[in-house]
């Protein structure tokens, strides 16, 4: 099973996560998803959640958010030490851009629009893991 | 004249010409393929394609119907432990073999798009760079079909083409974005790769052997008697002691004695047999 918190303003945008990562299939014995995804809206909510204690295996993590934008997020996980593994998931997606943010130190970079196989591919190259899904 | 007399003419040809097999349960396949040339042609229907064809299939006609049939589908390291074993076997077994930096010759005889010969410059180049050493290398990438070759030469690749199979790190590295929101290779890769047309079932012709061959999912297609007439072929272009890579579905049980298969990183890859002191005498 797999714990992702998705950080991103905009509604839409969990909504087809959502819907992708309900392709992983379900853990057939525990009656549970293998993927569980929780949704919060710019860096501050995320910090806030991770400071509470919460832990998760995965974020994936916006640029253009209010109050706390991505980068600076992603800034503040280094600051505290929080090593979660990080896939940038973003229409800012210039080479300067993703050259800036590996540097900073996130996993991998996901460019808006993508499709589930670029999704999954991502997931199963960061975890390590190999989370299949119904096409 | 009834769509199934149609797609089995169709077929037919295609059998002839590239040993490529439609099962009947296929057909709606190649009725969608039809469909599709009769459009790119200006044609209504497969009907009037059939008409056109019995003037004669050649010329772009030919290449256009030859280009659909074949299957482009592919991606960056595709099938990754596949490149892992190229470089714990291939490479490392060269670098040993080879420290005055005798030329690695590679061949990718279904390059498509280009997405596997692009993958493996770019696992030569980052081998070398771990090594620190400089790896001297060829790859020569063929295709039947000119249509994706006429792609494959550009090296340009779309956002959603570069994020399948290919690690953001190695994006930045290897490609540089343009005005079109395209993704293009750097000459570093590009200039390692040259792109020529090439019908397996043809005669091959190349200047030197090669170390590796990577022929992935194209003997699927083929009867039998096809497959074991394009590996003889195939095999006589690889260097003794060299290497072939097939898809991971794919096996040589029954189709050649010339090669020992060697397993690494998960991966089964074939190396043709050095010949036999016997055969040597002889």
């Amino acid at each position: 099973m797999l714990n992702v918190l998705v950080i991103d303003d905009t509604k839409s945008v969990h909504a087809f996560v959502r819907n992708m990562l309900q392709k992983a299939p379900q853990v057939t014995n525990q009656h549970s998803p293998s993927v569980i995804m929780t949704s919060v809206y710019n860096g501050q909510e995320a910090l806030d959640l991770l400071n509470s204690g919460k832990s998760f295996d995965l974020i994936f993590l916006d640029w253009e958010m209010p109050i706390l934008d991505g980068p600076s997020t992603f800034a503040e996980f280094n600051k505290q030490g929080i090593k979660i593994p990080t896939i940038m998931m973003t229409t800012k997606n210039t080479f300067e851009d993703i050259s800036k943010m590996l540097g900073m130190g996130v996993s991998e970079y996901l460019m808006k629009p993508f499709t589930i196989d670029i999704l999954f591919e991502k997931i199963n190259s960061v975890t390590g893991q190999d989370v299949p899904y119904v096409a | 004249m009834s769509h199934d007399k149609i797609l089995t003419f169709f077929a037919h040809f295609i059998e002839k010409e590239l040993g490529i097999i439609y099962a009947e349960h296929n057909y709606f396949q190649l009725k969608n393929r039809l469909e599709e040339i009769a459009k790119l042609k200006g044609i209504e229907t497969i009907e009037r394609l059939y008409e056109e064809a019995q003037k004669g299939i050649q010329g772009a006609f030919k290449q256009l119907l030859l280009d659909i049939a074949t299957n482009n589908e592919t991606s960056f390291f595709r099938d990754p432990k596949v490149f892992k074993a190229i470089e714990a076997l291939i490479l490392a077994e060269y670098q040993k073999k080879s420290p005055f930096g005798a030329r690695l010759n590679i061949w990718s005889a279904a390059a498509s798009t280009g997405q596997e010969s692009v993958s493996t410059a770019i696992l030569i180049k980052e081998f070398a760079s771990k090594m620190g050493v400089n790896i001297n290398f060829g790859i020569t990438a063929t295709d039947i079909s000119e249509r994706v070759l006429t792609r494959a030469r550009k090296g340009s690749y779309s956002q959603l083409e570069v994020q399948r199979g290919l690690p953001a790190p190695l994006l930045i590295k290897y490609f540089k974005k343009d005005e079109n929101d395209t993704w293009q290779v750097v000459p570093e890769i590009k200039n390692c790769i040259q792109f020529r047309t090439q019908n397996l079932k043809e005669s091959l012709s190349f200047p030197e052997p090669f170390d590796l061959i990577l022929c992935r999912n194209v003997l699927i297609y083929q009867n039998v008697e096809g497959k074991k007439e394009i590996l003889n072929r195939i095999t006589k272009t690889l260097a003794p002691g060299a290497f072939l890579i097939m898809g991971s579905g794919e096996s040589l049980l029954g189709l050649s004695n010339d090669y020992e298969s060697v397993s690494s990183e998960g991966a089964v890859i074939y190396r043709k047999k050095m010949p036999s002191l016997d055969k040597k005498a002889a």
